[in-house]
């Protein structure tokens, strides 16, 4: 007495397939291949690199971190009237191409004895945008020491020194040195 | 369906699915690979770290210009209790997220730069070696000078002056003068055989590289002048002449020749006008370390 | 029925399952397997183009500056790209374009630079400076599976590239 025989077959039918299939994908090699999307993540991770180390170079990156809390409270190039050098960086390579980003700063707060992370291109938090998963990310580092003026006024003016100024976002991380912070800016772009 | 024609009908026809899918798949892959593909990731990689260190190397610069300062005896000090703040902050905010840490200390040795000073009242004369002791060569092949200041307290004897000669690429010359006419009087330091930059009695203090002099405190008269950078083109030689003349205390500091007929071991000591630093970085990936020449530009 | 029990609904149960499988695996194969293997061309010339950007900048870039490139001098992009042939030869030569894996490849390569006002505008149009086109190598206008790499630079001497300039190599 056999009892349900096609049941079987196909069951069994059906994992052959299954395991041909697996076999076969993991016979090949499909790393070096790139989908389009994932050429289009390369291509912003690049722009993203070179924009945030180009802004390191000449200055401006630091300039707005100075700027930013004290002068400005936001860092984005979609604003009008936006006044930073590394605003209108941002506008034309990203916003003016229609790439939307989130810019985000860490620093080593003291106090929690952690690092931090505040967002910075919108107003608050939870207006973040949506990044997808495979989004281009690029960071670059901006050191700030006691003595250096912060940008006030449309961030064309100079302040008080980081050293004395109230409502900085990033407190001292080391009171006994010349050394305020280091500030790690994160691009994330889509 | 009957059961009694038929064999493994769904069975059979799985497997040949199954074989179907396989081969699809192998010849799909093989059709489609060229052999033109290769990775793109490594000049990416090798352009990140490059940036990663140009970032480095410009915080280094600016620790190293922000701790030079006026206290010149404390800068190794200084500077190398910034460089441990400096990493442990960086390794905090940066290392703790990708696993990059960074170590940079201060390397002494492989420092450029060489140092003389005479602190005192003595009269301007060479420190050791040989050859003339009034005329004599402070440096030669001079690339950078960091620091250059000298204070004449008195000249005493018939006033003949010592002069400050540097001479740059090329041949021009550059001289700085400090006359007392009797001692006691009234003190004049020209430059050039230019008009006086400053005139007053008491001790002339020179800041040869700013170009700015002061005799008689901060209430006497002060003045500047042309600075020898402007006007000539490295390397330079400086010399004394006449040093005899004159008592006072001075202080140099540069990357160049400090040449035995002036001095003995031991009369100059090492200075970092141009400090090495060792840097590290250790990646999940790799670790490799790199000692960098941090060049100070005065701001 | 005989006594073997292979109902007519033993029978479907079995046929459903292999089916829905068969159908699963070939929409998960077309889906994600396949999907790699789109476009192969620009997938080939990807390498070539990221390859020549690289080069292109590293070698006329401002001594101790990171994305500035001299411009108008000697020994600058515009200098040395004007000099090469209009298939960009000396450049495939320098940069090592010419070759692939097991063959030797045969790219067609054009750079242009993009200056900030275009970029405002969102558009690629290359730069003109003094009636010069900033552009090289043959046209792809109207080409389809050109594979890009966009870089973003500034160029010395030249208020072109206020805040911005993209360097932007196509390679078919």
């Amino acid at each position: 007495m056999r009892g349900q025989a096609y049941t079987l077959e196909g069951v069994l039918a059906a994992i052959v397939v299954v395991t041909a299939t697996v076999y076969g994908l993991s016979a090949v090699d499909t790393g070096p291949f790139q989908t389009g999307a994932e050429q289009r993540t390369a291509e912003l991770d690049a722009r993203a690199a070179d924009l945030l180390s180009l802004a390191a170079e000449t200055g401006a990156l630091q300039n707005a971190t100075r700027c930013y809390s004290v002068g400005a409270p936001t860092l984005n190039g979609n604003q009008t009237g936006s006044s930073t050098e590394f605003e209108r960086m941002l506008n034309y390579t990203f916003d003016r191409q229609g790439d939307e980003y989130n810019i985000y700063l860490s620093y080593w707060d003291r106090d929690a004895n952690d690092r931090t992370t505040v967002l910075v291109s919108q107003a608050a938090n939870q207006n973040a945008a949506d990044n997808p998963a495979d989004a281009a990310v690029a960071t670059e580092t901006v050191t700030l020491t006691d003595d250096m003026p912060t940008r006030i006024g449309d961030c064309s003016g100079t302040g008080p020194t980081l050293s004395v100024v109230g409502d900085y976002f990033a407190p001292d991380a080391r009171p006994d040195s010349i050394v305020y912070n280091v500030v790690e800016v994160r691009l994330v772009v889509w | 369906m009957v059961a009694r024609d038929r064999g493994q009908l769904l069975l059979i026809g799985g497997v040949a699915i199954a074989i179907v899918v396989f081969s699809t798949i192998l010849f799909a892959h093989s059709l489609a690979v060229t052999d033109g593909i290769t990775t793109t990731g490594s000049a990416q990689s090798i352009e990140r770290l490059a940036d990663r260190e140009a970032s480095v190397n410009r915080d280094l610069e600016r620790l190293a210009a922000e701790t030079r300062g006026d206290d010149l005896d404390g800068y190794e000090g200084r500077y190398r209790h910034a460089l441990s703040n400096y990493t442990g902050t960086y390794n905090r905010v940066v290392g703790s997220r990708d696993g990059t840490y960074l170590n940079a200390t201060l390397n002494e040795t492989a420092s450029l730069g060489t140092e003389v000073n005479q602190s005192g009242s003595s009269r301007f004369t060479r420190p050791g070696g040989t050859g003339s002791n009034v005329d004599w060569t402070v440096a030669s092949d001079v690339r950078r000078v960091v620091v250059f200041n000298l204070t004449v307290k008195d000249i005493p004897g018939s006033g003949t002056p010592f002069t400050l000669v540097v001479e740059g690429d090329g041949g021009g010359t550059w001289t700085l003068e400090v006359t007392e006419t009797t001692p006691g009087a009234v003190k004049h330091v020209t430059v050039n055989g230019g008009p006086s930059a400053c005139a007053d009695t008491g001790d002339a203090e020179v800041d040869v590289l700013d170009g700015t002099c002061s005799i008689g405190g901060p209430t006497g008269s002060t003045g500047t002048f042309t600075t020898f950078t402007s006007t000539l083109d490295a390397p330079y030689t400086v010399r004394i002449e006449k040093g005899n003349r004159v008592r006072g205390s001075y202080r140099f500091a540069a990357i160049g020749d400090f040449p035995g007929t002036s001095y003995d071991a031991g009369d100059t000591a090492p200075y970092p006008v141009v400090p090495a630093v060792d840097t590290t970085y250790d990646t999940p990936s790799a670790s490799y370390n790199r000692t960098v020449f941090v060049e100070v530009n005065s701001t | 029925m005989d006594t073997r029990a292979q109902t007519p609904q033993d029978f479907a149960v079995g046929v459903s399952v292999l089916l829905v499988t068969i159908i699963g695996v070939l929409a998960f194969v077309q889906g994600s397997a396949i999907a790699v293997y789109e476009s192969p061309d620009v997938q080939r010339s990807q390498p070539i183009a990221d390859r020549a950007a690289t080069y292109l900048i590293e070698n006329h870039t401002v001594e101790g500056t990171r994305n500035h490139l001299v411009y108008n001098t000697t020994g600058g992009i515009n200098a040395s790209l004007t000099a090469d042939t209009a298939e960009l030869d000396g450049l495939k030569a320098n940069a090592g374009l010419l070759v692939a894996t097991e063959r030797r490849a045969n790219p067609r390569v054009n750079v242009t630079i993009i200056n900030a006002s275009t970029l405002y505008d969102g558009e690629r149009v290359p730069a003109v400076d003094d009636g010069d086109t900033l552009a090289w190598g043959p046209d792809a206008t109207d080409r389809q599976n050109v594979a890009r790499a966009t870089r973003v630079v500034k160029l010395t001497d030249t208020d072109q590239c206020d805040p911005v300039c993209w360097l932007v190599v196509r390679v078919w």
